[in-house]
Formats: structure tokens, sequence, C-alpha cells
């Protein structure tokens, strides 16, 4: 028996269609606003209940030392002449349950202050990984496989969390970073979407009522075929046109959202909230990061960038809250790494090594994590990591989305040199 | 045994004129290796077959091919099967071709140097160049085949650098041509291949420091399997014979070249194997040939390179005994590729098993344009298969490609969908090019237009299927109100632009289209 069958009980499917098809014809074809063949599996309902994890991928390595701007290290106003945030920070984080005088934000990052003195943001400094490497693409293979070896067989984490913890085809969703590393390989086939709304059988402009014809034609031939491998598996992408199609049409939501892409990336990250999918970890991001040249301080390239992501979080953290499922959520603002001490003769700073990785949600632990650059380490070129990124990853996966053993998922062995507790 | 429901072999009513002539062939003398043996079980017999169906050329067609056109039936129609094979197998290799000609202004840029035409393309130059041959050249099986050579030597250009890109055009090239000739050769070719050291370290290995990178992957990945046969050691000693490279940029070109410097070379002796002593050569030149030769002679190559084989062109599961048959001919050969490909596709084992493989996402859009005629350009077949995650010349990583079920994500389905959707669509581009879907001789009526089409295409159509989709070409389907019952006519171009490319669309949303 042909193992891409499903129905071992040997009756052909051509015997099945008999009776179903036999008097299709002209009259089967109803008025062309009839609905769709209904879907076998209903559509959610209700907003999701479980909890997810949003990663957020600064794309081209954030300077994370003018994001969350470590204060009175007199090697950073030395080394950064020109980039320096000296006036042109956030006020300060010394208020509240989680009060800091070590960091402030850069000053177009008021949102995400006043959701750290609200106890809502977690900062996590020093993450990185041994002996880092400072290409783009190599560094992004590390985070994305969470291996610091054998990265040309890697596979994605999520893919292989996915495969192990959330194996339907909208446990882990990727949106606009095209056919993410980390969504990629293993047994898994995590969505990756570039934008909600493109997520659809594209119509024939040149013939729109005939193409929806032959939509239902498809559908109706599908629905009346006997179950195969590829019978279930186009149903299935059927379904999923149709709930995310759905999701688009039901989002209802008060908060408003920029027109910044990474605001919209969020949005469509809430819509699959409000329509209740099983995902467990969405990962999305946007790029410019690599600020080599004419960054800018609080104002100009980076610190754009920063004001976009600033709303997009804000934004996003007032829908959750609306739709009651804030303290499920962890948001991770990610970056492949950080940039060099020091700006380089072009006003603005090449790669470095260890980040600080930003984290928004109901369920994080509020507060510093991790450990805060000296005025020693800003005399060296890099930061050094003391907090090994898959031990944040790992804490995130067992601790807030109930993976038994995070080992599974990150099989090589690391050792953090300093533990993290941020859920 | 294939897919239930899909007797290909017992044609049913809807297909009747369209498959009924079985094209009986005499077979040539058969020349069958191993696994002709009474023991043999016929699904793993490589015998020849007497005569080959209609079946067995769409077939052939679907698996090594792309695709069925409608061309290559009428040429094995007049020649027969086994000397189709043979042609098939016999393409030209001195790149002199038009279709080769044109599609290399793919890899040219404006701002290329003069005497540098080409050699600094983008990975999607690379890719375009590549796409134009599989979608038009007069030889797909070539392509077909280097594409299975670039999953098993999986290199991507995305992690070359500019300067060295070029180098990704030369290894394909080599794949094209040479992915006929001597697989041992091929192997040699393949290690001292630019491309490959530098994606595999080699450029970067030396004498201080081996780099075990291209070593253990030559083992486990292009040669004998993972753990058949070698060990940690051996990687380590064959890491030390794979010395002796270096790249440079070259400051005239701006280009960076492979070169051979002894000096980075390790010339000790190596023992590989436990007891196969390799003296070096010196200095003056590598010790590659002497780790692929030791390898062929030492090690069991003929079985992995069969089952390779096997996974590409006949079955997602080998039996043990058909690859040993396999790897018999292949001894026999002494590792020649057109002898063992010509035994292969004549063979009962590959034509026992029809339309039981899922079709990947490049034999999908390459088959469907190729059987229809409903040309697209390289750069909207790449931006389709971006979309399906399979780009040639970008494999996600040095194992390849996903092979089989993976293919069948539900996102990708919805992709597929709208592959052919663009196909269907470019309207313009195949106008204004004289381009032209295949339509059947005559004046068809719509029964024959859609078996036509189902057959092209491979799909098996139950009579239910059959009566529905000969409606939908009889139905007039109004931009505003109410579809209508009327005839379809061959000679009115709307039905042609809308109803008949619909029935494409439709019908590469069959389940049968995902299988080959």
């Amino acid at each position: 028996m042909n193992p891409l069958a499903s129905d071992r009980a040997g009756c052909s499917r051509r015997d099945l269609l008999r009776g179903t098809l036999g008097a299709f014809g002209l009259a089967a074809f109803g008025p062309l606003d009839r609905a769709l063949a209904a879907s076998p599996l209903p559509l959610q309902p209700a907003v999701a209940t479980q909890k997810f994890l949003v990663v957020v991928e600064l794309d081209g390595g954030n300077d994370t030392l003018n994001t969350v701007v470590p204060q009175g290290l007199g090697n950073y106003t030395l080394r950064r002449p020109t980039i320096a945030l000296g006036s042109s920070l956030t006020e300060p984080l010394d208020s509240g349950p989680y009060a800091t005088s070590q960091v402030r934000l850069n000053g177009r990052m008021t949102r995400l202050a006043q959701m750290y003195r609200n106890g809502e943001v977690a900062f996590v400094h020093g993450v990185g990984y041994p002996n880092a490497n400072q290409s783009h693409d190599t560094s992004k293979l590390i985070w994305s496989s969470g291996q610091r070896d054998g990265l040309l067989t890697a596979n994605g984490w999520i893919a292989r969390y996915a495969g192990l913890a959330a194996p339907t085809p909208l446990g882990a969703v990727s949106v606009r970073r095209g056919r993410h590393r980390a969504l990629t390989g293993g047994s898994s086939n995590p969505l990756t979407l570039d934008s909600l709304a493109s997520f659809r059988f594209d119509t024939d402009t040149a013939f729109t009522n005939n193409h929806r014809l032959r939509l239902e034609l498809v559908r109706e031939m599908l629905q009346a075929q006997a179950g195969s491998v590829p019978r279930d598996a186009l149903l299935t992408g059927h379904q999923l046109a149709d709930q995310l199609g759905a999701a688009v049409t039901g989002y209802s939501s008060a908060v408003t959202y920029s027109t910044a892409s990474i605001s919209q990336s969020l949005r469509d990250v809430a819509m699959m909230l409000q329509a209740g999918f099983e995902t467990r970890i969405f990962y999305t991001g946007f790029g410019g990061f690599d600020t080599h040249a004419a960054q800018g301080s609080s104002t100009g390239t980076h610190g754009n960038l920063l004001a976009a992501l600033d709303e997009a979080l804000l934004s996003f953290a007032n829908d959750c809250k609306a739709m009651g499922i804030w303290q499920n959520c962890v948001v991770a603002v990610i970056s492949e790494f950080g940039r060099r001490n020091f700006e380089n003769g072009s006003s603005g700073t090449d790669h470095g090594a260890a980040t600080c990785m930003m984290l928004t949600g109901g369920a994080v632990v509020p507060g510093e994590h991790g450990v805060l650059p000296t005025d020693q380490d800003l005399a060296q070129s890099v930061l050094p990591y003391r907090v090994d990124f898959r031990a944040v990853y790992a804490q995130l996966l067992r601790d807030h989305l109930g993976l038994a053993d995070p080992a599974t998922v990150f099989a090589e062995s690391f050792s953090s040199p300093v533990a993290v507790d941020v859920v | 045994m294939g897919y239930p429901g899909r007797a290909r072999g017992s044609l049913g009513g809807t297909m009747k004129g369209m498959h009924t002539t079985a094209i009986a062939m005499l077979a040539l003398a058969a020349a069958c290796g191993g696994g002709g043996g009474e023991a043999t079980a016929p699904e793993d017999s490589l015998r020849q077959a007497e005569a080959y169906s209609a079946d067995d050329v769409d077939h052939l067609l679907g698996r090594a091919t792309f695709g069925i056109t409608q061309a290559a039936r009428d040429r094995i129609a007049q020649i027969g099967l086994p000397a189709f094979v043979d042609e098939m197998l016999d393409f030209p290799t001195d790149g002199t071709s038009a279709v080769e000609t044109t599609a290399r202004t793919y890899l040219v840029n404006g701002t290329d140097p003069v005497g540098l035409e080409g050699k600094f393309p983008s990975t999607s130059d690379i890719t375009d160049w590549w796409l134009y041959l599989m979608l038009r050249s007069q030889h797909p099986f070539q392509e077909r085949l280097a594409l299975f050579w670039h999953d098993h030597f999986a290199i991507s250009s995305v992690a070359l650098r500019a300067e060295e890109r070029y180098l990704m055009v030369d290894y394909l090239e080599k794949l094209r041509r040479q992915g006929i000739g001597n697989f041992r050769t091929l192997v040699l070719t393949m290690a001292r291949d630019g491309a490959m050291l530098e994606w595999l370290d080699g450029s970067s290995s030396v004498k201080a420091e081996p780099n075990e990178n291209f070593a253990r992957e030559f083992f486990e990945l292009f040669t004998v399997g993972a753990d058949r046969g070698y060990t940690e050691t051996d990687i380590q000693e064959a890491s030390r014979a794979f010395t002796g490279y270096r790249n440079r940029l070259d400051p005239t070109t701006n280009l960076r070249v492979l070169e051979f410097d002894g000096a980075r070379k390790d010339v000790g002796t190596k023992v590989l194997f436990g007891d196969v002593i390799l003296p070096s050569n010196g200095l003056a030149a590598d010790d590659y040939e002497l780790v692929v030769n030791a390898t062929f002679a030492h090690l069991d190559v003929a079985s992995w390179l069969a089952e390779k084989l096997l996974l590409e062109f006949v079955t997602d599961r080998p039996s043990a005994a058909l690859i040993a048959n396999l790897a018999t001919v292949i001894r026999d050969a002494d590792y020649e590729m057109r002898p063992v490909l010509r035994t292969l596709f004549l063979s009962d084992a590959f034509h026992r098993r029809k339309q039981e493989m899922i079709r990947m996402p490049i034999d999908f859009g390459i088959g469907l344009v190729r059987a229809t005629g409903l040309m697209v350009t390289p750069e909207v077949m790449r931006a389709e298969l971006l979309s399906l995650a399979q780009v040639p010349g970008e494999p996600p990583s040095v194992f390849g490609w996903p092979q089989g079920e993976q293919w069948l994500s539900a996102a990708g389905m919805v992709e597929r969908a709208n592959l052919v959707r663009r196909v269907i669509a470019e309207r313009t581009y195949q106008t204004n090019n004289g381009f032209a879907i295949t339509m059947p001789a005559g004046t068809p009526d719509a029964g024959a237009v859609v078996d036509h089409f189902a057959s092209l295409l491979a799909i098996d159509l139950a009579e239910g299927e059959r009566t529905t989709l000969v409606t939908y070409l009889d139905t007039h389907v109004p931009s505003l109100g109410v579809e209508q019952p009327d005839p379809f006519d061959p000679s009115n171009a709307s039905d042609i632009s809308n109803r008949v490319r619909g029935l494409v669309w439709i019908l590469a949303n069959h389940p049968d289209a995902l299988l080959r």
C-alpha cells in the first residue's frame, strides 16, 4: 500500500466519488454569491487563551548602547563623541517598584519608558553567546538555530519547538520575515506569512467571477474526494486561508496602530490572537539597524527606528490588554548583535557582540536582569556576553510556554555565565 | 503500486481516446546489470520491460523531465521509449545552444567591467539564469539531473560574497555538463570546486589547523552516508589531505580566485580506514584524488549513490534489495552515469512506481509551464518559488532541500495555487512573446479539452470531476449575475483566455498534481 494514501481499506477514490459528484452539473453551480464550501473545521470563536511568545527581531544589529543607555559611565561619552545620548534621553526610570538609575532610554522611547515604570518591561543586559561572530549572516544563524556549532546543517529553534509542542499549521507563525531560518527545517512546517491580509488564494484579476467559481469547484471536488495525504494537505490549505481571512475581517479593536511595518506586523499578530488560534510563538521584526554611518542620536536614522518600535510595542500592549490576554504575553525584542562601543569615522557604529534584550508583557519579571556594562567593558571594542541568549529562550519555553525540557529544543550544551529569571 | 484510485494502467471511461493507444514497444537488447536475477521481486527488479505503455511514457517524462509535453510524447511514439531515453541522456555539453546563450544574459549587469561581463551576478541573477534554462531548454533532463546533483552537493549562493559569487555559476555549469559523466570524477571535481572550497571552508583549511567541515560532508553527504564505514579518525586524516587551497582577491579583476598553494598543504602521510596508507603528492599538487580513489576503493559508495538516485527518481522508501541491485549496476558501470540512468529509467522498478512521490515545487512550477505552454519569465518563477521555499541556487543548508511530505504544508498548498494563478494570469507576456496555451488539435469540444489538459498534467479525473469540468468549460460566467450554459468555442479567444486558463488552475489544484 502506498504510504501516501490514508484510505487503507483499499476502496478506490473513484468508487467513493460516484454518487457524490455523479449528478454534479450546471444545476449544482448556484448563485455566485453563495458561501464557499463549508469548512469541516469550525473557525475559532474566542480569543486565544494560551500563553504566547512574540519575538521581534531588529535586523541588522541594533545599537543597544544607544537604546538602553547605561548611565554614569565616562567611557560612553568619551568613545561616542558625536552620537552619545546626553540630553536626548527619556526622563529617568527612577520611580515605581522597579526604579533604576543605572539606565535611561533613547529619548524616542517615551512609551516604553512609561511601560517600564508601570512594571511591564524587563531589560536583560549582556546577552550573547560564546566566541561572538560579527557577520550578520552567521550571527543570525546562531540566534536562529540556537547552535554555536554545526551551522550548515542546523534547523531553526522555533521549528524544533513547533515540531515537539505545536505541530499544527498555526502552531508557530512568522510575519514579514520571509522564510526565516528560526522557523525552517525539521519535521514541522511553521507558517511564514508576508502579511495576514496577503495570505489568500490570489484572484485572477482579469476574470474575478470566473476565479471565484474555480475556487468553489476546487473545494467541492476536494471535499468529495476520499482522504489521502495530498488531498488532506490541500483541504487544510483552504481551511487555513479561510481562517486567516476570517481573522482579518472579524478583527475589531479600538487600538490605533501606525502605518510602520512593525506596527502592522504586530497588528497581524493581534488579529491572530483575537481569532483564537493556537499559535504559541510569533516571529516578526523589521530592518534598518545596520547603522554604520550617520546613525544620529535620538533624532536621525536610529532614533526613528526606535520610535517606530516604541509606538508598535505600546499599541500591541494596549490591544492585548483590551483582549484580556496581556498576562499571557511575552514580547522579546532581539537583534543578532549589538554594536561597537565606539563610533566610527562616519558617525556610525560597526558590528559588535553582546546586546541588551528587551522584554515586555504581563508575564515578564520586570526590571533589570543580567549584568550591566561597566566602564571597563566600554573601554573594550565590543561588549562581553554574560547571559547566553539560549538561557533566556530556554526559560521562556519552560516557564512561559510550559515545555517540560527545553534541552529537547536547545540540544547543544551551553552554560550561561549568569543565570536569568525573566518570567 | 500506485496511489489507490489511480490505476493509471487501466484507464477509466473519462480518459478514453487519450491513453487507449498503448504504445507497444519492443525492448532493445536488455542489458540490465544486476537485479535481473530470479530471486528479485518485480518491484525491485532493474530488468528492462518488453514494452512500455502510454502511462510509462508519461511517468518517465514526469519524473525525469519536470513534466509531460506533447512534443516529447510524440517523439517517443516515433522512436520508442528506450531510444528516447538514449536521446535524453545524450544532451550536448558544449554550452553553445541558443537557449544557453540567451540564458547567460541574465548573468550580465551593466556595471560589469569590459572583459568581465557576467562575472558579478547577484544571487537572483544566478537563479534566473538557471530557471530560464529549466523553463525553455530542449534538454530538460540536463537541468533536472543538475538539480539532483545540486541537491546532493548542496551549495547556496547566499553564502558567497559578491566577488566570489561567479563561482556558483561555475559550480552549476559543472553539474549541468559533467553530471552525466563519471560519478567518481564528479566527486573529485566538486571537491576542488571553488564555491565548494569556500562553502565548506576548504580554502581556509591549512596544515596547522585542518578544517574538518568538508571532510565530514565528503563522507556523510557526498560519497557513503553517515557512519557507513568511516570514523572520526578518517575525517581527521581526510581533512589533512584536503588542504592546500586558498582564496585570493585578484586586485585587477576584483574577483576572488581559488588556487593551489603548496605551502598550506599537509604533506605528511595519511592513513585512512585503519590501514590504507596515502603517501602525499608533495608540495606540487593536491592530494584530493588520493582520498577520492581510496574512498571509492574501500567504502561502499555505490550503495549510497544508488540510494540517492532511487530517492530522487523512484521511491521515498527504496528496499534494501533495490538499493543492492542498483549498486551492482553502478559498480559494473564503474560509476558512469549514462548506463546507470538508462537502466534505471527503463527498469521494472521505475515503471512500477507511478504517482507515489510528492512533486516538489520546482518540478511543479516548471512542469506546469512546460506542459501547458504558458511561459513566464524566470523572475516570475523565482518569486513564486521563493514563496514555496525552493529557489534553485539557494538550498537551505548543506543537506539540500527537504523531501516528500515535508512539501505539503498547508501554506505551501495556498502558495502553489498562487503560483498557478500567476502562470495563467501572465497573458500579456505570453501573447507578446508568441507563447500560447497548448490546445488539442482541431476544433475540440469541452470534453476533449478537459481530457487533454488533465492528461498533460497527469491528473486522473473521476467521472464526476470530469463532468464538473466539462460543465465549467461549457459555462459563461458574466462579471455580474448568474452563469449560463454556453458551449465552449475553441475559436473564441475569450474562451481560451478565460475558461481554458481557469481549467488549468482547477486541474493544478487537484491532489494528483502534487504527485509524480
